[in-house]
């Protein structure tokens, strides 16, 4: 990350967001190139929050002329482009927001587009499609999947959002937990044990006893319970009862006792026995028969090296070798955070040993991206969608009870809303006069879909579809805006690795503000 | 930089015509045009709102009245005052949102001058803009690309502006960084609203976002919690920093709240001077040497000196897009409006939690008219603390004490005084009065 030739530098003028996915997450986006269907607000107000934070570039296809509505609700459009391509409008506007994207319209009717040239999708990373009909959806959809491409579809339709996200195979290192927690109290390694024996508790002043790290009083008490209970842990609760009143008894009168507070504290998770998470064991597991290739990315190959690291160190995954912040003195913390620190550098130089000897041909991950992933080791994230074409193929055999009532009946009336369109070629309610008219339609329609997901004793009231023929398929512009927010920070999730993005269905009720995720 | 008056109305539909932006020509004209045949409008411009506004729908208050007589959201809102409280990530957003949805009389205020580091967020700024009022630069550019709504900026503090300034708005947004600010607006309005005149009623709509996350939330006077209700304040662990740092945040933090000002005694920290950076990186990182501490960075110091909290274009646009909705649906009764406050969390998956905040039940709102034996009353009805012989102190002075009997005597006229609690200079109308049970 350099200056520029004229401007500020990007360490300076990305500095906000850096602080969120640092220099490589900001080199991945710098080296994303993204395709977006459609130039209505939606899209454009992705695109806004896409190119603001620097992505390398973006392709607009839109076959469409601006129109006065265009014009009226998207910031990207102005009143004397109508008339103009709405590509090559909204393409140019967007393209003033940072001269560090490149920027490109692609005038075409974007059914052709798509089926007459595949490569327009195959030569990016990623495609945001918004508003797209049925027929044209669909076959995007096979295509994103077939070629592993991430899809994010997303649609502002009156005060209703729906964003769904197909991605094939989508690996996460950093997930970004609010704490990583890995201090190994059940079972120390040599260094740490070592460390916490060599407090000798009698002998300390008041001063230092009061900033006694409460991990070493922890260990301290845990190996005392275990010399006096064969070597186990409590685990019954009259066991963890006896393990809380030990620590307790060891307060000094009169002597200021924050670190035992902490350590009575923290008496639960010492408890519970270092374990790898299923979902990581399932990811190890994988990662165990996989056949490394040339072409198998640094996620599985670390993956593959730390599972061959933890069936060498019985069963414990590499350590974190963070501390948390605690009550204590400053050599203290200091000395404890270093033990920490070496035994994961111990265990990253490992787990990179063997990483590199999986590798074909190329070098394999660097030093850096493999202590990023011991460090993140216990939470992975493997995120495989279900493809948009089985959501829409069959009879769902899922319930969506996990979303309000509002919200189901919302995903179903778009859906409704589209069988419309296949049907009528127009969206129910875009004509004022056939407002009335079209609740029936609209009704029929959605009865079909209902029927055709197999879904019993659900329906579409009568007052949603009265509400969705009243939008008319407004694209209202906060709706848009929402919307488009909400894309980009899924975008943004998908291209930097980071983060944990939405598993994979999003409908979002501006009526009442309330959102609701749900996987299909 | 033009000053909010009453009259603005006039000069500035007057401003619009002689400032010569094109009329865009068009074929049918509107229904909004046949009616308000001098608005910049073309054929079906602000469809996308209209249809709210023209169609009734089932799930619309039931307050709301179709009209497609006044035929279009221009005539709706057209003589809606809106104040933005702040220009920055939020505030850009959201002129950028109500000017689309058909809102045209706004006004902005913010003190600060636009910095390299809001480019990443801030739409409206480019880097020729920087040093420049983000008020006004954000003013002119929405006038620009969206003709025919007015924006009036302020560039100055939102302390500047009396009681008559914040009475002309119908509604006020705020887009805020700061817990003072925020503070300040809240008291500020909802000190407006007199309930037995029935005037000053005017919702705040606020939102605020770190990171993935953000929240949009209504404050209706007297009706729904405030931003008080929720606030809770937090202190620095100033022993941590003097004696046992163990952070490298704690090493930055002695060189900025201790080291400083015994340096710098009459200069405050400017987090935008790379020199005063450079010398707070300097002292932090010798201490962090001193202890054996890891991480002291530039980029760390200046997180922690200007409390840097990490914002995005995305984050900004979904809080600042659910806070302009809500004014949307507040003004025009196309629909309900939320109830009262939204989360929304994207760092892990989507997650959104929609709930009324309930108002603090240990809140005692003073009126001013209100005398010492009141606030002893109100104390005494209070649910849940069971107080049966409340006695108040100020620092280092009894106000009213019920035992021993001479001093409860000595104090008794005290009851009679009015209270007038003043906790901040920056908080004329806040009355904030911290009780403590002993």
């Amino acid at each position: 990350m350099t200056a520029g030739t004229n401007g500020p530098s990007r360490e300076q003028k990305y500095d906000r967001q850096l602080r969120l996915w640092q220099a490589h997450g900001q080199k991945a986006l710098e080296n994303t190139s993204i395709l977006v269907v459609h130039a209505n607000a939606t899209a454009t107000e992705t695109l806004k929050n896409l190119v603001l934070p620097g992505i390398g570039s973006f392709t607009l296809v839109d076959g469409k002329v601006v129109d006065g509505a265009d014009a009226g609700s998207n910031f990207f459009l102005e009143g004397s482009d109508i008339g103009r391509s709405r590509a090559q409008a909204a393409a140019a506007l967007l393209a003033e927001l940072n001269p560090d994207v490149r920027a490109r319209a692609v005038v075409a009717d974007v059914e052709k587009a798509l089926t007459v040239s595949p490569e327009l999708v195959t030569q990016h990373n990623i495609v945001v499609a918004s508003s797209l009909p049925q027929h044209i959806l669909l076959p995007l959809a096979k295509l994103c999947a077939a070629e592993n491409i991430p899809l994010i579809v997303v649609r502002a339709y009156g005060f209703v959002g729906h964003l769904r996200i197909q991605a094939v195979e989508h690996c996460i290192v950093e997930s970004h937990p609010d704490t990583i927690n890995d201090l190994r109290l059940d079972c120390p390694f040599p260094e740490l044990l070592a460390y916490a024996n060599s407090f000798d508790f009698h002998a300390l002043d008041n001063m230092t006893y009061a900033h006694i790290p409460y991990v070493v009083i922890l260990l301290r008490c845990l190996e005392e319970w275990k010399s006096k209970n064969n070597g186990a842990l409590p685990t019954t609760s009259p066991e963890k009862t006896a393990f809380r009143q030990m620590v307790t008894s060891l307060k000094r009168e009169g002597v200021e006792d924050e670190n035992f507070e902490e350590a009575l504290k923290g008496v639960f998770r010492a408890l519970q026995p270092t374990k790898i998470d299923s979902k990581v064991a399932s990811i190890l597991e994988e990662a165990r028969t996989k056949p490394i290739t040339a072409e198998t990315n640094n996620f599985w190959i670390l993956a593959k090296a730390v599972a061959e690291f933890v069936d060498s160190e019985n069963g414990k995954l590499p350590l974190a070798g963070v501390v948390p912040d605690m009550k204590s003195d400053t050599e203290s913390f200091v000395k404890l955070q270093t033990i920490f620190r070496d035994k994961a550098h111990k265990d990253v130089a490992k787990v990179h040993a063997i990483a590199s000897n999986l590798s074909v041909g190329a070098t394999g991950p660097s030093l850096e991206e493999t202590a990023r992933f011991c460090k993140n080791a216990r939470n992975l994230v493997l995120i495989r969608t279900s493809t948009i074409e089985s959501e829409y193929a069959e009879p769902y055999a899922g319930t969506m009870a996990d979303m309000p009532e509002n919200n189901v009946q919302y995903y179903l009336a778009l859906r409704g809303v589209d069988a419309f369109y296949e049907e009528h070629k127009r969206y129910p309610g875009y004509h004022a006069e056939e407002v009335e008219s079209d609740i029936g339609l609209l009704k029929k329609s959605c009865t079909a879909v209902v029927t055709k997901m197999g879904l019993k004793n659900v329906a579409v009231s009568d007052d949603i579809i009265h509400e969705m023929v009243r939008a008319g398929a407004s694209e209202l512009h906060t709706m848009a805006s929402f919307m488009g927010g909400v894309c980009s920070q899924e975008a943004i999730k998908l291209i930097t690795g980071q983060y944990t993005v939405l598993n994979n269905t999003f409908v979002y009720d501006g009526m009442r503000s309330v959102g609701a995720a749900h996987t299909f | 930089m033009s000053e909010p008056s009453t009259g603005l109305k006039r000069e500035h539909s007057e401003s619009i015509e002689s400032s010569g932006i094109e009329q865009v020509p068009s074929g049918k004209r509107s229904k909004g045009d046949q009616i308000a045949s001098e608005r910049i409008d073309w054929a079906n411009r602000w469809r996308h709102s209209d249809v709210f506004v023209e169609r009734g729908g089932p799930l619309a208050p039931e307050s709301f009245e179709a009209s497609e007589e006044v035929c279009c959201v221009g005539c709706l809102v057209d003589s809606v005052k809106i104040l933005v409280v702040g220009a920055g990530g939020l505030g850009c957003e959201l002129l950028k949102n109500l000017a689309l949805l058909g809102f045209k009389d706004l006004h902005v205020i913010d003190m600060d001058t636009i910095d390299v580091s809001n480019l990443n967020r801030q739409f409206l700024f480019r880097y020729k803009d920087v040093g420049k009022s983000k008020a006004e630069v954000a003013a002119e550019f929405i006038m620009k690309r969206v003709p025919g709504c007015v924006v009036t900026p302020y560039y100055g503090k939102i302390q500047d502006k009396d009681e008559e300034y914040y009475s002309q708005f119908q509604i006020v947004i705020c887009g805020l960084d700061s817990v003072e600010a925020r503070r300040w607006i809240n008291a500020t309005i909802l000190g407006l609203y007199d309930e037995e005149e029935g005037t000053g009623f005017i919702p705040i709509v606020d939102g605020g976002t770190e990171g993935f996350k953000g929240q949009s939330r209504v404050i209706v006077p007297k009706k729904t919690a405030c931003y008080e209700c929720s606030l809770d304040m937090q202190t620095k662990p100033i022993c941590t920093i003097a004696n046992t740092p163990r952070l490298p945040e704690h090493c930055i933090q002695f060189a900025s709240l201790l080291q400083w000002p015994k340096e710098f005694p009459d200069k405050k920290i400017d987090g935008d001077d790379p020199d005063h950076i450079s010398w707070l990186l300097d002292q932090a990182t010798a201490r962090a040497n001193e202890f054996g501490i890891k991480g002291v960075t530039r980029t760390l110091t200046m997180g922690v000196v200007k409390n840097i909290i990490p914002a995005i274009a995305s984050t900004n646009a979904i809080v600042a897009a659910a806070t302009a909705n809500e004014v949307f649906k507040i003004i025009t009764s196309s629909a309900p409006s939320v109830d009262n406050y939204m989360m929304y969390t994207g760092d892990a998956g989507i997650y959104t939690h929609t709930f009324a905040l309930e108002k603090n039940p240990n809140k005692i709102s003073i009126p001013r008219s209100w005398k010492l034996s009141d606030l002893v009353d109100a104390l005494l009805e209070r649910q849940g603390t069971q107080l049966k012989k409340p006695s108040l102190r100020s620092t280092g002075k009894s106000l009213y004490m019920q035992s021993p009997k001479a001093l409860e005597e000595a104090t008794r006229p005290n009851l009679e005084r009015l209270v007038i609690v003043v906790t901040d200079a920056n908080l004329p109308l806040s009355l904030k009065l911290v009780v403590k049970f002993v």
